[in-house]
């Protein structure tokens, strides 16, 4: 009697989160499948079936062609420079540097500020005319390189993905400090003992054994390059020319603005596949990195 | 390493790296301080952008707090006001229901558990953006549609899998012991939580209100889709209508900016450590 009692307290504990779990987040999955089907066009409440048509128009349609190649790029920066740079300051910051505590404080502080946010003291960094940048290469004579940064096709993008580095410089510092404190001082010296310099021990030590917070870094760095939108919306809004668009900014555009539904859910479709693909792909490295430590 | 005491160059180029970079950190941190500080017409004049605001003035926090109507600007006080009503009941009840599925899935195991971490661990990866559209049907199907108490629930749900997962981790450290001698006295499941878990669980706490607080706070697409009246807005979308109009007073953007930043900045001065920490219990564990 206590027991079933018992267990229908645990099933009522449980069933509550996982019951409006359901409907808000696995729900809505098999539903974007369902919808990217359809010519909704979200208004109405009517639409037909049009079958693969909108899978079709995805794979044809240069823009998202466009979104697919922006979305590349952003992925391959995210991966290469806040990494190195954040792994370089952890790096740094170990080796007993005076106001350490102050350097880590002030590379994360960006971490706690929103994208908005972010987004906004880089607009004005671009400015043309009183932006910092401009008038920094004024300053030292590079009057040539100076342009409109975020209105000009050329540069709209790679100037977006800067601002966005610069926070996650922080987040890969952070975790990378974590993964240099499992890394125990003995090994090191050990090394150096064995006589390998500052950069051997770094390659055949340090680096190894950074695998699992490596593997972290790199995950996050894809997936919230999937994800970016925020500061893209802050900052050009995918433009100009489409230009700065990521396959979430063309997601967006073509259902909240041009309410183009069917097609929108398409693109959301396409989207969760390659999350599934990187995430599939993460959980398989972290499993290699336990049982190696296992 | 730090044995080498006399004067090295690879030392000098480090802390050459180490001052390039805070300067990269430093310098638009410190424009934009005082240029908020700064009327219209000192902003503009270049030769000055270096230089601290001659008088120092409120006079942009405060165009930038009211708005300035006749130039069509609406002010930020509405939004934060508005970022405070979904951001308190969304952290709170959020970071309630992670603590009691993080106890509930690592202290009263039941067959299927680790399918349901595992599923709810998913929700915490997936881009947001495939399932904007069908989840912004849900939220108007049930009348919630456009309001911020929409906007809460979604918060609340998607908030579940890194609560419940820093809870399921702090609670592993808990002795099973514990609970057990709580159950043999006759203690409910409920009893048990409330009792034993409860009490010792306000670190864990700290960490996930922190986490859930900042994230929330910062959030934006799904405050940009759910909620689309300008009034109801949340501070970190309604920023934009400040630099929405012709001619962009800089002084007025930044003093916003500082504005929207404000509350997670206190909150990441007083107790960022803790805040890392959470950051690392949902990353490098998960």
């Amino acid at each position: 009697m206590i027991k079933r009692q018992r267990r229908l307290w645990t099933i009522g504990f449980i069933s509550i989160p996982l019951v409006v779990y359901t409907i808000i987040v696995v729900a809505p999955l098999f539903y974007s499948f369902f919808y990217s089907l359809t010519d909704w066009n979200g208004l109405s409440s009517d639409f037909n079936f049009v079958g693969f048509k909108n899978f079709a128009k995805v794979f044809s349609d240069p823009l998202f062609a466009n979104a697919i190649k922006n979305t590349v790029i952003w992925t391959v920066v995210a991966i290469t420079a806040p990494t190195l740079a954040g792994l370089t300051l952890a790096l740094i910051l170990r080796e007993g540097i005076r106001g350490a505590n102050i350097y880590k404080s002030l590379f994360y502080l960006p971490i706690a500020l929103s994208l908005a946010v972010i987004g906004q003291i880089w607009i004005w960094i671009y400015q043309p005319r009183w932006g910092l940048l401009n008038v920094a290469l004024e300053a030292i004579g590079l009057e040539s390189a100076t342009r409109a940064w975020l209105a000009d096709p050329q540069t709209a993008l790679i100037s977006v993905i800067a601002a966005w580095s610069w926070q996650q410089v922080g987040l890969s510092m952070v975790i990378f400090l974590a993964g240099l404190t499992s890394i125990s001082p003995e090994l090191t010296e050990a090394a150096q003992i064995d006589g390998a310099n500052y950069w051997q021990s770094l390659r055949y030590v340090i680096i190894p054994l950074l695998r699992p917070a490596s593997i972290v870094v790199v995950a996050l760095a894809v997936i919230n390059s999937l994800k970016s939108f925020d500061i893209v919306f802050t900052m050009t809004k995918g433009g100009p020319f489409h230009s700065s668009d990521t396959l979430a900014m063309f997601m967006y555009n073509e259902s909240f603005k041009k309410y183009y539904m069917g097609y929108g859910s398409a693109i959301a479709v396409v989207l969760f596949l390659i999350a599934l693909v990187v995430i599939a792909l993460y959980f398989r490295q972290v499993k290699a990195v336990e049982q190696l430590y296992d | 390493m730090s044995a080498r005491r006399s004067f090295d160059p690879m030392r000098l180029g480090i802390y050459l790296l180490l001052i390039l970079f805070a300067m990269l950190f430093l310098v638009p941190v410190y424009v934009m301080l005082v240029s908020s500080f700064k009327p219209f017409a000192e902003v503009q004049d270049l030769s000055r952008m270096w230089l601290p605001p001659k008088a120092p003035t409120l006079e942009s926090f405060q165009a930038a707090w009211f708005g300035v109507p006749e130039k069509g600007l609406r002010g930020l006080s509405l939004n934060i006001f508005n970022s405070l009503k979904l951001t308190i009941p969304a952290t709170i009840i959020s970071s309630l229901l992670g603590s009691m599925n993080g106890y509930i899935l690592s202290k009263w195991k039941f067959r299927g558990a680790d399918l349901i971490f595992a599923l709810m661990l998913f929700g915490m990866f997936i881009p947001y953006q495939s399932i904007l559209i069908p989840l912004t049907r849900v939220i108007a199907t049930i009348g919630l549609g456009g309001t911020i108490w929409g906007l809460i629930l979604v918060h609340v749900v998607y908030g579940i899998p890194i609560t419940t997962l820093i809870f399921r981790n702090y609670y592993a450290e808990v002795p099973t012991e514990m609970i057990e001698a709580a159950r043999i006295d006759g203690a409910g499941i409920f009893k048990v939580y409330w009792k034993v878990l409860f009490p010792l669980s306000m670190p864990g706490f700290v960490v996930v209100i922190i986490w859930q607080f900042t994230s929330i706070w910062n959030e934006f697409l799904f405050a940009v889709t759910i909620l689309q009246r300008p009034e109801l807005q949340p501070i970190t979308v309604a920023l934009r209508n400040l630099a929405g109009s012709q001619i962009k007073e800089w002084n007025l953007v930044m003093a916003g900016t500082l504005i929207a930043a404000m509350p997670t900045l206190i909150i990441y001065i007083i107790l960022g450590r803790y805040f890392i920490r959470g950051l690392l219990a949902g990353s490098v564990k998960g």
